[in-house]
């Protein structure tokens, strides 16, 4: 069997992901002039971290009420508030410009998918304190979904993979996918490629889609591109209990005092609290520095025992009655009853969980999960990678956060879309196709994995990843662990090369696929580690056991990877801060670093 | 647990696996994941954009005859018996989307 190219798709601006950031960058290359195809792993707006929303994503309050047209909306709460909110979150780590362009551009990006939304017949209820939107993300992605609908010139394709970009001496020129129900190699020639789908996930507990293997990253890295803040990764309590609820964001939902007013007593498996200490509990509920806090004070504890237990700890409801605990539920109901069906969210049965809790001594178990990665591809305020004719959108991106995002992922990838949709479709106006040196490689490489012989296979490949990354790379770290995840990594691609299916067949054969999968995680989680490696400090998301102190005076850069001849150089650059001065001085904790911000903050947030 | 899989193509017919599922606690989708890391990695089913918690709703599959998602259905029972969800079938499990 030799792998050949059924079909050759050709257009100006090929759009790669299948959720927000993909579907506004589509529209805006779109309106552009440019002819537009976009590739979709799955069916979009049912696929891509866009549906496994939480629920909100805000703008500032005067821009909901200028630009989005929203009455109520608190005008005291400007844009400046939310761009210093952002840099200061990030840890001072962000690329300022990427900021100001989030600020600037998210409410014009929100407003376009609030008519999409609208037009979809989604429920979309603007909360005016927190200047938000609330939503399900099945709703988000129809309103997304509706975005292409209104633009039938966007050719989709959906369930497609793409493997690899096709790059030429000049830069990237497309990409090679694999239609997965038929197994058929599709080759798309594009003037100019957008990257939108998504961050990694390397671990075995995360909240996310399983779309979460940092395709876009790697291949942007394979193909030349910069990458950054790859260290850099959102951990929330997810539900390790019951196991059909397993990977739920229920138990951060369930933090929330307006459903749970008692906070939950967390402990770890042995009974011993896990306790945020006082000082840090003045902070704000609705404030989302409060997920490092929870990775901190609780991560420390699992990370005690984690040789013992795992990622598990206890969330701990006895301080309620039942009736207190129903009562509870019974809101949480009520509240997102707009979106989910009757006693449900998503597809759990809120009163199934309350049976369980009240047969378990009111606990259960629960771990910290991957939500969403800060780092990912370096662009500049065009949206550009450092590879001609790449550019990227949403999550995919590194540099809007920093060491920690407290603004919105969805409003992120909307805005991002708003503006790399239409450089990438000057840029392809500009410069046309070219004609790529590597379809062959790409070929290649996919083939190897189908041919017969003894080999590994791809799952177990990512299986033992996960495995390596929950041990060295996890909420917590040290020096030493992160050493042995490095030769953990190093194992892993040594087998890379020896991946094989147990069956040849193409058509829907997701081993074969997984290979593909495999590659891209392993890429961009040894990014990951070497840049923790290398990163002697604590800052945001990134807590090391062994250097706890956020070290401004020596370690307030961004690491930067690259691939060169197959191997990853990493580099350090100092932030790009042309509008808030750079700290200079230590902090002795992240948490105490929190605080004094929030303290900051304190006026704006009234 | 006994686990009955329809199988299309070479293999095809019914294949047994023995899963060590909890029942009432393990999701079809489980199940799956288990017999392809473990027992047939060659086992075709829906696995290449999974939300796991009933949001994309792609998950489809027949448990005993009755059509639910793999990723919110809970196992129960001795023996299983899953089906593709109808007859455009794909491989094994995977039907026309």
């Amino acid at each position: 069997m030799v792998l050949d190219v059924s079909k050759v798709v050709e257009c100006d601006v090929l759009v790669i992901g299948g959720a927000g950031a993909a579907v506004m960058s589509a529209v805006s290359a779109l309106r552009e002039g440019a002819d537009v195809c976009l590739v979709s792993k799955g069916k979009v707006g049912r696929s891509g971290n866009t549906i496994m929303i939480g629920g909100g994503f805000g703008i500032d309050g005067r821009s909901a009420y200028e630009v989005c047209g929203e009455t109520a909306a608190n005008q005291n709460f400007t844009k400046e508030q939310l761009f210093e909110t952002i840099v200061k979150s990030s840890f001072y780590l962000c690329d300022q410009e990427l900021v100001r362009q989030y600020v600037d551009k998210g409410p014009y990006a929100v407003k376009e998918c609030l008519d999409w939304a609208r037009k979809a017949g989604q429920k979309f209820f603007f909360i005016p304190p927190a200047s938000l939107w609330m939503t399900s993300g099945r709703s988000f992605g129809k309103a997304v979904k509706q975005g292409v609908l209104e633009n039938p010139a966007i050719r989709v394709f959906e369930d497609t993979i793409i493997c690899d970009l096709l790059t030429s001496s000049t830069g990237v020129c497309g990409a090679l996918g694999i239609s997965i129900y038929t197994g058929e190699i599709i080759k798309f020639k594009a003037g100019a490629v957008i990257l939108a789908t998504g961050g990694y996930q390397p671990f075995s507990l995360k909240n996310s889609i399983s779309d979460m293997t940092g395709d876009g990253i790697a291949m942007a890295m394979r193909a030349g591109a910069d990458v950054v803040d790859m260290e850099f990764l959102l951990f929330i309590p997810t539900a390790l209990e019951p196991q059909y609820i397993k990977g739920s964001i229920l138990p951060y939902l369930m933090t929330i005092p307006n459903y749970f007013p008692l906070y939950p007593t967390i402990t770890d498996l042995d009974g011993k609290e896990l306790a945020i200490a006082e000082e840090y509990r003045r902070i704000p509920p609705a404030n989302k520095m409060n997920k490092i806090l929870y990775a901190y004070f609780w991560g420390k504890g699992i990370f005690e025992k984690l040789d013992k237990y795992g990622n598990a700890m206890y969330f701990d409801f006895s301080k309620y009655t039942d009736e207190e605990l129903l009562g509870s539920f019974e809101k949480m109901m009520a509240n997102v009853a707009p979106w989910h069906a009757k006693n449900h969210y998503n597809g759990i049965n809120l009163y199934e969980v309350y049976e369980f809790l009240l047969k378990n001594n009111k606990r259960f178990k629960v771990g910290l999960g991957n939500e969403y990665s800060m780092g990912g591809i370096v662009v500049d305020k065009d949206f550009a990678s450092t590879v001609k004719g790449l550019y990227a959108a949403g999550e995919v991106t590194g540099g809007v956060f920093g060491a920690f995002r407290s603004a919105d992922g969805l409003t992120e990838m909307l805005a991002h879309g708003w503006d790399a949709g239409k450089k990438a479709a000057e840029y392809a106006g500009k410069h046309g196709k070219q004609t790529d040196s590597n379809t062959a490689d790409v070929l290649e490489r996919l083939q190897r994995v189908l041919e017969p012989g003894e080999g590994i296979s791809p799952y177990l490949v990512i299986s033992q990843l996960e495995q390596v990354c929950d041990k060295g790379f996890n909420f917590f770290r040290t020096g030493e662990l992160l050493q042995e995840a490095e030769e953990g990594i190093n194992r892993l691609k040594e087998m890379l090369p020896k991946m094989k299916t147990a069956v040849a067949e193409r058509r829907y054969n997701f081993e074969w696929i997984s290979a593909v999968l495999a590659e891209n995680l392993i890429l961009c989680a040894e990014a990951g580690i070497h840049a923790a490696n290398l990163r002697t400090e604590s800052r945001g998301t990134h807590m090391r056991a062994d250097y706890p102190v956020v070290n401004n005076r020596e370690h307030l850069y961004r690491i930067i990877a690259k691939l060169e001849q197959g191997a990853l150089i990493h580099r350090r650059e100092k932030p790009n801060a042309p509008y808030l001065p750079l700290p200079e001085e230590n902090v002795a904790t992240i948490p105490d670093y929190i605080l004094a911000s929030v303290k900051e903050d304190s006026n704006h947030e009234g | 647990m006994k686990v009955r899989v329809r199988r299309s193509g070479e293999k095809n017919g019914i294949d047994l696996f023995q899963v060590p599922a909890v029942e009432n606690q393990w999701t079809v989708m489980d199940v799956l994941d288990y017999i392809a890391l473990n027992l047939d990695p060659s086992l075709g089913y829906y696995r290449h954009s999974v939300c796991n918690q009933g949001v994309c709703g792609r998950c489809g599959v027949k448990v005993n005859g009755r059509p639910v998602l793999a990723c919110t259905s809970k196992v129960q029972g001795e023996d299983i018996l899953l089906e593709p969800l109808n007859n455009r079938v794909i491989r094994d499990l995977i039907v026309e989307p």
